[in-house]
């Protein structure tokens, strides 16, 4: 009986829960008893030793909160949003303490400034930026070749044949914006007070520190935004009001321009726009096969100097084939057009990989220069 | 461990100036330990997380009522554990467990091997002795070393009396001393380790 007294009062006083009086009794059993004394120091140490963080704890900290907040996002709609609303009322008065936060706020509502801004030109977001005085850099990559390039922020950009990359020169007052007519793969620095905004001919993809692919070929019919970890969202650019798509990781959006015509074109006002509901059929979310090495994710295989297709039309090979190679290749025949393949090619030449795709479809091709012309067996 | 005080002041943060940073801080301060708990009590990790994110959610929607709390890491503890057997419910998963059932992940049982000169073999020996506690034993016994919840709110948590807290408390030594005894059995391998130092 006694002993086991002597476990709660010591299993107190370890956890700091016991008061004066047990305290007291206790400091008598332990000078009664060496062996207890023996316990008492040996439990104490052992409980006083704190464990180190796991090296990776912040980043799962972070991780599950980006997570989380994507949650929130869907729900509820005041948030992140009364920040800018506060900072257009600075005579209110508020007290010095809250002025960092007020400093964000004004950062987050001169973007919002500047996003509208990009946003109400009507020839989309290159020629947007390139009415903004400041000075700007573009980067272009010619078919048939890769770069990848460093951002001011330290963001890395890899970019894909036949891809334009345009951004202000410093990303001054935090601001971190690219336009992108093409496709590229963003690994983004993490800056939670600065979001990383990629515009494209058709949507608009927010980030906080992330990786992911965009393909945005301004004459392509799609966008497709792949993410490979971290959060996205996307806005369409013509309905700004429209509910944001949050990506989760080995998510893919794609998103189609045809609903919207020839409309970045036109010039006509974004407002006088007719009001056209969100239809499955114009953005489509849609997983990534599970538990796949990131290096084997179609999407991205480009990074890895693969080229793939995944059941897709030959229309749609060969203007992959074309920016690969640098090549133009015409198909004459509607049949083989609407032949649809899968597969791969690594360090094969454009021969090798007319060849090969010849096993799959019978046809016959002339490579004159760099024009190939495809014609039926 | 993070003091009450600190966890108050950020939820009078996210109260009064709907702070989000302050938000951000509170979710990643006790989002692990939170989740942690709700796994005792749903057993999918899945379920643990979400119920943890729809608690905060909720924390977010209802801010501005937010009261001064007195105890605010046992409000965050009985918010989730609310949740938490609401969804079991929602699961139509029979009746919410029994304490004997409830499994508890001690994944820090914490003492940093240097320090305390103990081999990679007591390491393992406590670590154990300590996975091997009663259920219930080892849920008390997380609450108050690793998520710092007192003696008393564990007891309202857990619907248990402060007795049945501290008799378990005791148990959860007693085992953890047995293993510990490692000293008394080699004083000679015991002291050329210390004297290291």
């Amino acid at each position: 009986m006694k002993e086991e007294q002597f476990w709660i009062l010591l299993s107190k006083k370890l956890a700091h829960e016991a008061t004066g009086e047990e305290l007291a009794l206790l400091q008598e059993f332990l000078n009664s008893n060496s062996e207890w004394m023996a316990a008492h120091d040996h439990l104490q140490e052992f409980c006083n030793s704190r464990p180190e963080p796991a090296p990776d704890y912040t980043q799962r900290g972070e991780d599950a909160y980006l997570n989380h907040i994507n949650r929130l996002k869907a729900r509820v709609f005041d948030f992140e949003t009364e920040a800018a609303t506060e900072a257009d009322l600075p005579a209110i008065g508020r007290k010095t303490r809250y002025i960092r936060w007020v400093k964000l706020a004004g950062s987050m509502a001169a973007a919002c400034v500047l996003f509208y801004y990009i946003f109400s030109i009507p020839s989309a977001g290159e020629a947007g930026l390139a009415q903004n005085e400041l000075p700007h850099n573009e980067v272009k990559v010619g078919h048939g070749s890769k770069s990848k390039i460093q951002l001011p922020d330290g963001t890395q950009v890899w970019l894909n044949s036949g891809s334009k990359l345009t951004y202000e020169g410093s990303f001054k007052g935090g601001l971190r914006e690219v336009a992108l007519d093409g496709e590229a793969y963003f690994d983004v620095t993490r800056d939670p007070e600065h979001p990383f905004i990629v515009h494209t001919s058709g949507v608009d993809i927010k980030v906080l520190g992330t990786a992911f692919n965009v393909k945005a070929y301004d004459v392509d019919q799609t966008i497709e935004a792949t993410l490979i970890h971290g959060s996205i969202e996307v806005v369409d650019r013509f309905q700004p009001d429209a509910p944001k798509v949050m990506l989760k990781p080995h998510e893919k959006i794609v998103f189609n321009k045809s609903r919207h015509g020839a409309a970045p074109k036109t010039g006509l006002p974004v407002e006088t726009r007719p009001e056209q509901p969100v239809s499955t059929s114009t953005i489509l979310v849609t997983p990534l096969p599970k538990h796949i090495a990131d290096s084997s994710i179609l999407e991205t295989s480009w990074l890895y100097n693969r080229i793939s297709f995944d059941d897709e039309k030959m229309t749609d090979v060969a203007i992959k084939l074309e920016r690969w190679y640098d090549v133009r290749i015409r198909i004459t025949d509607d049949k083989i057009k609407n032949y649809r393949i899968s597969g791969a090619f690594i360090d094969e030449t454009i021969d090798e990989a007319l060849r090969d795709i010849q096993l799959l479809i019978p046809f016959k091709y002339e490579i004159n220069n760099k024009t190939i012309t495809i014609n039926k067996k | 461990m993070s003091s009450d005080s600190h966890i108050n002041q950020l939820l009078e943060a996210v109260s009064t100036r709907s702070c989000e940073r302050s938000y951000k801080e509170l979710f990643i301060l006790m989002n692990e330990q939170l989740v942690n708990f709700a796994f005792a009590i749903l057993k999918s990790s899945e379920d643990a997380e979400e119920v943890v994110s729809d608690f905060f959610i909720n924390l977010w929607v209802k801010r501005s009522s937010i009261k001064a709390v007195e105890k605010p890491r046992l409000y965050l503890f009985v918010g989730v554990k609310n949740y938490a057997l609401n969804k079991l419910k929602a699961n139509k998963r029979s009746q919410p467990p029994q304490l004997d059932d409830w499994e508890i992940r001690l994944n820090s049982v914490f003492f940093n091997p240097e320090e305390m000169a103990i081999s990679s073999e007591m390491v393992k020996r406590i670590m154990a002795a300590v996975n091997q506690l009663p259920p219930k034993c080892r849920v008390i016994f997380r609450l108050i070393k690793e998520d710092g919840l007192k003696y008393a709110e564990v007891a309202q948590l857990l619907d248990v009396s402060v007795k049945t807290v501290e008799s378990q408390m005791a148990i959860a030594l007693r085992r953890i001393r047995s293993c510990l005894e490692f000293k008394n059995e080699f004083p000679e391998i015991h002291s050329l380790l210390t004297q290291k130092k």
